[in-house]
């Protein structure tokens, strides 16, 4: 059989292939309705013929090559994506960029690397590790996802808490599109808008990635992992938003639903049936022996969800937190020392539930296939919101899964403003329950004030929940994407659908209640006008007991356009929300906390486009009988990456009262007068605070 | 031999792919059909009534059947022995007819292609070696074949009272699995590569050896380099260059211990050593690591 033949296409150097072994192979990713419908009889459709570049000259000749056959462009990685966006598309050229797999260069100085698109993420992992440094970026897939995978779905990973999303990572990135070559981020030319916002999350429909600049770590010194029980979510809850807004920074912070927590046995002792491969294993080698239970041992209980989840919901409450620390081992020690007292209605159940999430954290996908294997379907939904709304948004999702089948959650991606949700559900029944399934979380998620998607992106499967949220906004997009993919040839109509009416935006905010319009006490937000300048917005918080969290040297609007993507770390999120206007009246207001990802961060690139009414900016808390501990800036002591300060500026980093025990650990100098300020009690990050 | 059922490949059906990762064909060429859990989607559609048989065994016949796959499943799929009996038994070739032993001695040299060298190895050893010629690795590929056990008694036979000294690895795995005395090449000639190895799919590890690199397989085994044989060449490009990336010192060369894998990647551009060529290049044993 010919495959693997080069020049048939017409082009000389390019490898490509129109033979059907090649192209049934490209038909699906892991979209699961996709799945769920082969399972069904029914085949995704096939691309028209594939490429196989190995650098951005011949991503380049693929698109030439689109261009002169009038074909839509798929761009491929590994195929891991969950929403479709890298599904089979009839007649389409699918670029597929494993072949793009090579790491260019390390700046170990610099904490850098770039790395071709088509890396897998474990093989950059494993690269790295050889040289003692690492990414962070561990999502689940990591065996069978792409570096350039990662950038086109605003990836996030299981450390992310501390190492942050994958778009905290990427520094730059070389974009091939029809009109020519973006270059984004650090690389991008001095007096251009910086579009690596916009391209993180485009999921193919403005271009195909073939360079990333990725910050990069030292292999951690130290990792401590440990489990605790608490009685209810709620009580957990309260407990990672007092960790997180303490200052702290856990590479793990993860909290399993009451079922979740039963499945995994996460709160009792260890034993042999105690992880889930073994309890799996064993089910699946008695279907495997038994003719006709493998379906059965599905289709019985997911045939009667109502009544499965009803019962798995009087089990009890209890749930189990996995926390963990790692870093230099005076740091991890600090923290874990700051992190007692905000644990204290926990059980302490040891180091052997973290261990085991730990040694099992990309097993997870095993599950999957024995429930298409019995006749249903398995997906998960990630949706995210401020710590005020999450157990409203939680609870609604969840009912509206219910409907159609088990779910139970999981918490894994935490914020000091908010944190996501992670359900995992199944199913029995055709294409239409599934469908109905969808529709009905999306639009729970939706109304309960969430986001759509955290970290799985959008594709055909979120799309109209996407633009929905989105609003007018989808106008910035399709701006940009006129500019760059003029003939609408890169992956059409699957990220944001072309005939989705626009939504209504809000009303502007009351100017009365300016400058600061409100303010989220719980998720540490505040909505403030953005033409106002820091000191009034300064003033209005500290009657509140608040301050900004960054320190502006202008008006907030103007202030967040300038700001360089990489000259802010994961930590400092400088805007949540935005809100703008454009000339003909229409508003849109995106970015609700935290972290949106669904598609690409348009928060950026309205505020250029459009008036600005409001923004939503981290905030602190503030005593004044307990200042900020003040500390001269010294990259020698320490890479403020690895320190997170409460805020920084060139010269001077600021901790949190509660942070001393760091800024002990790691031997900074106090300036003289932050330290004779600095020693009131300590006392528990999560108890009220005085008014200044 | 019988297929497997499609039931049996089910499990890598539905699976997001998890062991692509350490599929050297997946990776060392890019190609998302010779993905594990494409190879067996496709042999799945086959059983299924649902493609073609030629689409099912040009799948099939990615796989070189490494088992690292097999290795790092957590649910234990022996992907590789499925897509390996799917093959054999869709497209059976049963193992050619043993040669006669040639010449006299206790060690006879396998000889598995037009290289010649049970001469210079009896030159080293100062007595007589005999050699047995094969050209398809002693009938490698036609493991557990209906004609198998007696093609093994066979050899057996042929052999009996004397020792097989090979060169390769999958050779060594049909002596071995005849019951035959057989010994590699690198054991006679106290050779120990010097730089970083090749560690073959199966079989000796070079004395010494640092752990082998993954991924590092030369596309020379099973069905690939026949079915595909541009892609075994790219395997080969892949493999030496992850090799020479990893070399200790820039003067290492690759190194190994399997003239099969070694001259496939010498056919691929990348300067190799082995025991089997140092033995005929008259060249002395490079110094142990």
């Amino acid at each position: 059989m010919a495959i693997g033949y080069r020049g048939a296409m017409g082009d000389a150097s390019l490898p490509c292939s129109t033979d059907r072994l090649e192209l049934d192979a490209l038909r699906r990713d892991l979209w699961p309705r996709q799945t769920l419908a082969m399972a069904r009889g029914e085949l995704p459709p096939a691309p028209a013929e594939v490429v196989w570049p190995r650098d951005a000259g011949e991503v380049r000749a693929a698109l030439d090559r689109a261009q002169a056959t009038g074909r839509a462009v798929v761009p491929y990685g590994a195929g891991s994506g969950v929403c479709g966006a890298a599904s089979g598309r009839e007649g389409a050229l699918v670029i597929d960029l494993k072949r793009m797999n090579r790491v260019l260069e390390l700046d170990a100085e610099a904490r850098t690397v770039r790395v071709q698109p088509g890396l897998l993420g474990q093989h950059l992992e494993d690269w790295l590790a050889r040289r003692g440094l690492m990414c962070g970026h561990s999502p689940s897939s990591i065996a069978c996802s792409t570096v350039g995978g990662y950038a086109a779905a605003r990836s996030a990973g299981q450390f992310s808490s501390r190492y942050g999303v994958f778009d905290d990572m990427l520094l730059a990135a070389n974009l091939e599109a029809p009109s020519g070559t973006v270059r984004a981020g650090a690389w991008t030319p001095r007096g251009q808008e910086d579009l690596l916002p916009v391209l993180c999350g485009s999921e193919g429909a403005l271009g195909v990635f073939s360079e990333l600049l990725i910050r990069v770590v030292p292999l951690p010194e130290r990792r401590w992992l440990r489990g605790y029980a608490f009685p209810n979510l709620v009580s957990a809850w309260t407990a990672m938003r007092g960790l997180l807004q303490a200052g702290l920074w856990p590479s793990v912070i993860r909290l399993y639903d009451p079922l979740d927590t039963r499945l995994n046995r996460s709160t009792r002792p260890p034993g042999p049936a105690a992880t889930g491969r073994s309890l799996l294993s064993r089910m699946h080698a008695l279907a495997r022996r038994t003719p006709g239970l493998g379906a059965h041992l599905t289709d019985l209980p997911l045939a009667m969800p109502g009544l499965l989840n009803a019962v798995f919901g009087t089990l009890g409450s209890e749930v189990a937190l996995i926390l963990g620390f790692e870093g230099p081992e005076a740091l991890v020690a600090a923290q874990v020392e700051l992190a007692a007292p905000i644990l204290e209605a926990a059980r302490d159940l040891g180091p052997g539930p973290g261990e085991r999430w730990f040694q099992h954290r990309h097993s997870v996908s095993y599950k999957l296939a024995p429930v298409f294997l019995g006749g249903g379907f398995a997906d998960t939904m990630e949706v995210a919101a401020t710590w005020s709304r999450l157990e409203g948004l939680h609870d609604a999702v969840r009912a509206a899964i219910g409907r159609h089948g088990l779910v139970m959650a999981h918490f894994s991606h935490a914020y000091p403003e908010g944190c996501s949700i992670y359900f995992s559900f199944a199913g029995k029944g055709e294409l239409a329950t599934y469908d109905a399934l969808w529709q009905d979380a999306l639009q729970a998620a939706a109304e309960a004030g969430g986001t759509v998607t955290h970290h799985h992106g959008v594709g055909p499967l979120k799309a109209r929940a996407a633009a929905a949220e989105a609003g007018a906004a989808v106008r910035v997009w399709r701006e940009i994407k006129g500019q760059v993919d003029p003939d609408g040839r890169m992956n059409p109509g699957r990220l944001f659908p072309d005939d989705q009416p626009e939504a209504p935006g809000p009303p502007p905010p009351d100017p009365d209640l300016g400058p600061v319009f409100a303010v989220d006490e719980t998720s540490l937000l505040a909505e403030v006008d953005p033409a106002a300048p820091p000191s009034q917005v300064e003033a209005a918080l500290r009657s509140r007991g608040l301050a900004l969290r960054l320190r502006p040297d202008r008006a907030l609007g103007p202030w967040l356009v300038a700001q360089r993507r990489e000259a802010l770390d994961s930590w400092e999120c400088p805007v949540f929300a935005v809100q703008a206007r454009f000339q003909d009246g229409a508003s849109a207001r995106i970015g609700p906390a935290p972290r949106s990802a669904a598609g690409p961060d348009l928060r950026r690139a309205l505020l250029r486009r459009a008036r600005a009414e409001l923004v939503q900016v981290p905030v602190r808390r503030v005593d004044p009988d307990r200042p900020a501990l003040l500390v001269q800036a010294d990259p020698a002591a320490g890479d403020p990456r690895e320190l997170r300060p409460a805020w920084r500026t060139p010269d001077q980093w600021a901790f949190e009262p509660d942070q001393r025990a760091i800024v002990e650990a790691l031997g900074l100098s106090l300036t003289p007068a932050s330290s004779r300020r600095a020693h009131g009690p300590r006392r528990s990050p999560t108890a009220p605070r005085e008014r200044e | 031999m019988s297929p497997p059922a499609a039931a049996d490949l089910g499990p890598c059906v539905y699976c997001p792919r998890l062991c692509r990762n350490v599929c050297p064909v997946a990776v060392g060429t890019g190609r998302e059909s010779a993905s594990p859990t494409a190879m067996a989607t496709q042999v799945w559609l086959y059983l299924e009534g649902r493609t073609e048989l030629k689409l099912a065994l040009a799948a099939a016949a990615l796989c070189v059947e490494c088992g690292a796959c097999e290795a790092i499943c957590e649910v234990q799929q022996p992907l590789a022995h499925l897509l390996g009996d799917f093959r054999r038994a869709l497209s059976p070739t049963g193992p050619q007819p043993l040669a006669q032993v040639e010449g006299e001695g206790a060690l006879v040299a396998v000889e598995v292609d037009e290289r010649r060298w049970a001469e210079a190895l009896a030159a080293r050893l100062g007595k007589p070696v005999a050699r047995l010629r094969t050209e398809d690795h002693l009938g490698h590929d036609a493991t557990g074949q209906p004609a198998w056990p007696a093609h093994l008694a066979r050899l057996k036979a042929a052999l009996r009272g004397r020792t097989a000294v090979v060169s390769e690895h999958r050779s060594l795995a049909v002596l071995t699995a005849a019951g035959v005395e057989a010994a590699h090449l690198l054991d006679q000639l106290g050779w120990s590569g010097a730089g970083v190895v090749h560690q073959p799919c199966a079989g000796p590890r070079l004395p010494g050896a640092p752990p082998a690199l993954a991924l590092a397989c030369c596309g020379s085994r099973a069905a690939l380099p026949s079915a595909h044989p541009d892609l075994a060449v790219q395997l080969a490009e892949d493999c030496g260059r992850r090799l020479y990336d990893e070399r200790p010192s820039p003067e290492g060369p690759i190194c190994s211990p399997d003239s099969t894998c070694a001259r496939a990647l010498r056919e691929a551009g990348w300067t190799v050593e082995d025991p089997l060529s140092a033995l005929l290049g008259g060249a002395e044993p490079p110094a142990p690591p």
